[in-house]
């Protein structure tokens, strides 16, 4: 079809365990290359754009005509031939352009014309995002090739379905396309846009003010455009009697991708990574293996592959081997260690504010102050920034933090939206 | 293809595609470590050369003796009846090293099997206007006979040790079906219950519409239906 990136694979561990060890860490890093940037690329690319219309879209009404804007800067995004609809979520989903259940190219008549439906839309009426989901994995059936990605943005809370319904939508449509979430003002729930967000590999973030929506919109249909390949994956193999205790992507953001494997063979499985443009991420693979003989030649643990359909375009090695020198077993890979503490950090801060809000300003207190250190220590400043906003800090270093007493919503919820987002390790370190 | 230090034969020419281990230019040998008998023992199970607690080959503990049942000589046991044999399929045993397993008689097979069909009705009756899960256009029906003490409806999950005797993950696999999704019980009399430990979606039986209670065992005759997922259906017969 065409160019594809260029992709490379490293790994970074300590391969050298005590006697008896059993644990092997190692941080994957992912880069590609070479990917056509921007326009024309050589995929095919569908896109789904998904505004809710709820009644409370009109409350203030500003958030309405934000929306309706930043879906028509969206729509101005979307290069010549990329299939794409629009459709409006509220206790049902409607498509608003084309008006056929189909997506259409796009091309200087069909933005035109799209634009001019979103503006005629008006707020009426519920919640329900599995139904707005269902829609979009309808409307991306016939587009079963290429990227294919959608925008979901919302105000509200899912109040018209279940959650049983949401999680059956959700669960139908992974694999089927990406789906990047925006939440609007402060009445949605981050657990559950995270949910829909995780599952469906994309990202999830919090549009405090109406009026940044436009230049969020445009940045979300640029990178899904300037996706080079879909459905990327990474494939580990282990060796018989391993146990692969955990695979989770550390950058750009945490996600726990354990849960998501599809077994290849008695040894192997894969991890849906999604679609890739020319971009780096990080995962950390824990494998448990059976204790070595000391002095023995190093061993594979996991043999890490990059798949693109059946092809392997990258691999390395996670190794493991034996020995009594403890100089050289105790050490910690500065890479390894430095997510260890993005992941407690985010941990960090969930429960922190989950207990802030239950009222056990002890524990609040405690786990945000931790939050606070260890933002500290790994330079994540965007995070410590928004710590800042929930506690007065006394000493980063140490993490002593006193819990502010008002707090705005809007600086909370962003905090715990954003507790997720990782940061390289320093220069210098790894 | 190549050869590694435990005898696997390996595609890869690097590292063993069995256990990882180094192959191509012979290391020096080890020394000897005091914790481990290299002394030429082997695995009382396998016969590999024993090099540390657990058997390189197939995770047997020679510190308590045990960790891989040894499979009994007599029948093998009940498989479902499927037109092809599958080579891939795993045996949750050995992949597990986990140590100190003691081994499972092999139960009897008992005079019940259930019939596992993709069930066009049950599927147009759960699945709403809406929702997309499209029914498999291919779906063989299996037939499992029951036996032991219980018999586990679900999906396969390696990361959570799970191997369910009835397994819906098998394509086309019914993705509304939990982990542990349901357990058809044995009763001393002989004859069967299904219990619903908690699963996400819930649990018909007989085309109802409301899920069995959670937790509570509901006696099944001959013939009786159990609904799971978005378009399973598993039919119990007697057979004698």
């Amino acid at each position: 079809m065409s160019e594809q990136p260029d992709f490379s694979i490293r790994i970074d561990q300590n391969k050298y365990l005590p006697q008896g060890g059993q644990e092997v860490h190692a941080v994957v890093t992912v880069e590609s290359t070479g990917a056509p940037v921007g326009v024309s690329t050589g995929a095919s690319a569908s896109e789904v754009i998904i505004i809710d219309t709820s009644g409370s879209m009109d409350y203030p009404r500003n958030k309405m005509t934000s929306a309706i804007k930043a879906a028509q800067a969206a729509v101005d995004t979307l290069r010549d031939g990329v299939n794409f609809a629009v459709v409006s979520g509220s206790s049902r989903a409607t498509m608003v352009y084309p008006r056929a259940e189909e997506l259409v190219p796009a091309s200087a008549r069909t933005r035109t014309e799209a634009k001019a439906a979103l503006g005629r839309l008006t707020a009426t009426g519920g919640t329900a995002m599995g139904a707005w989901l269902s829609l979009a994995g309808r409307l991306f059936a016939r587009h079963p090739d290429g990227i294919r990605h959608a925008i979901l943005l919302t105000d509200g809370k899912n109040q018209h379905e279940t959650p049983e319904q949401l999680d059956q939508a959700v669960a139908a449509s992974v694999g089927r396309f990406v789906c990047d979430c925006r939440g609007v003002g402060t009445d949605w729930e981050v657990a559950e846009l995270r949910k829909v967000a995780s599952a469906l590999l994309g990202s999830m973030d919090m549009v405090a003010s109406p009026e940044a929506l436009e230049a969020d919109f445009r940045a979300m249909t640029e990178t899904a455009m300037g996706k080079a390949v879909a459905d990327v994956a990474l494939r580990v193999w282990t060796p018989q009697n391993a146990k692969l205790r955990f695979v989770k992507q550390v950058l750009p953001s945490m996600e726990d991708l354990t849960g998501r494997r599809t077994d290849v063979d008695e040894r192997s499985g894969d991890y849906p990574l999604g679609a890739w443009g020319s971009e780096s991420r990080d995962y950390h693979v824990c494998v448990e293996v059976p204790p070595g003989e000391v002095g023995a030649r190093e061993k594979r643990v996991a043999w890490i592959k990059l798949m693109l359909g059946d092809q392997v375009v990258a691999s390395g090695n996670v190794l493991a081997e034996w020995t009594d020198d403890e100089a050289q077993s105790t050490r910690i890979n500065p890479k390894v260690a430095h997510y260890t503490g993005q992941a407690e950090l985010a941990e960090n801060i969930q429960v922190g504010l989950q207990a802030r809000k239950e009222g056990d300003l002890d524990t609040a207190t405690a786990r945000l102050g931790r939050a606070v250190a260890l933002a500290h220590e790994s330079g994540n400043e965007a995070i410590a920034g928004l710590l800042g906003k929930v506690v007065d800090v006394d000493d980063p270093a140490t993490g002593r933090v006193r819990l502010k007493k008002d707090v705005d919503k809007a600086d909370e919820m962003s905090l715990d939206t954003r507790s997720t987002k990782t940061v390289r390790t320093r220069k210098g370190e790894g | 293809m190549a050869t590694c230090p435990a005898g696997h034969t390996s595609t890869a020419t690097d590292y063993c595609d069995v256990c990882g281990a180094g192959i191509g230019e012979a290391p020096s040998p080890p020394p000897a470590s005091p914790v481990t008998g290299a002394t030429g023992e082997r695995c009382p199970d396998c016969g590999t050369p024993r090099t540390e607690r657990f058997c390189e080959d197939c995770g047997y503990d020679y510190a308590v003796g045990g960790g891989r049942p040894t499979p009994p000589p007599a029948a093998p046991p009940p498989a479902p009846i499927r037109s092809t044999g599958d080579p891939d399929e795993e045996d949750p045993v050995t992949r597990d090293w986990a140590p100190a397993k003691a081994p499972v008689p092999e139960p009897p097979a008992t005079d019940w099997a259930a019939v596992v069909i993709a069930d066009r009705e049950y599927h147009d009756r759960v699945v709403t206007e809406g929702e997309d899960f499209t029914f498999p256009p291919y779906c063989p029906s299996r037939r499992i006979p029951l036996a032991g003490e219980q018999v586990r409806i679900g999906r396969r999950s390696v990361s959570r040790g799970l191997a369910p005797e009835i397994d819906l993950s098998e394509p086309p696999a019914d993705p509304g079906v939990s982990h542990t999704h349901a357990v058809l019980l044995a009763k001393p009399d002989g004859t069967w219950t299904v219990v619903d430990p908690g699963s996400t979606n819930g649990t018909t039986i007989n085309e109802g519409d409301t899920p069995i209670p959670v937790n509570v065992e509901v006696p099944l005759r001959d013939g009786d239906r159990v609904h799971v997922g978005v378009w399973t259906t598993i039919t119990l017969r007697r057979l004698r």
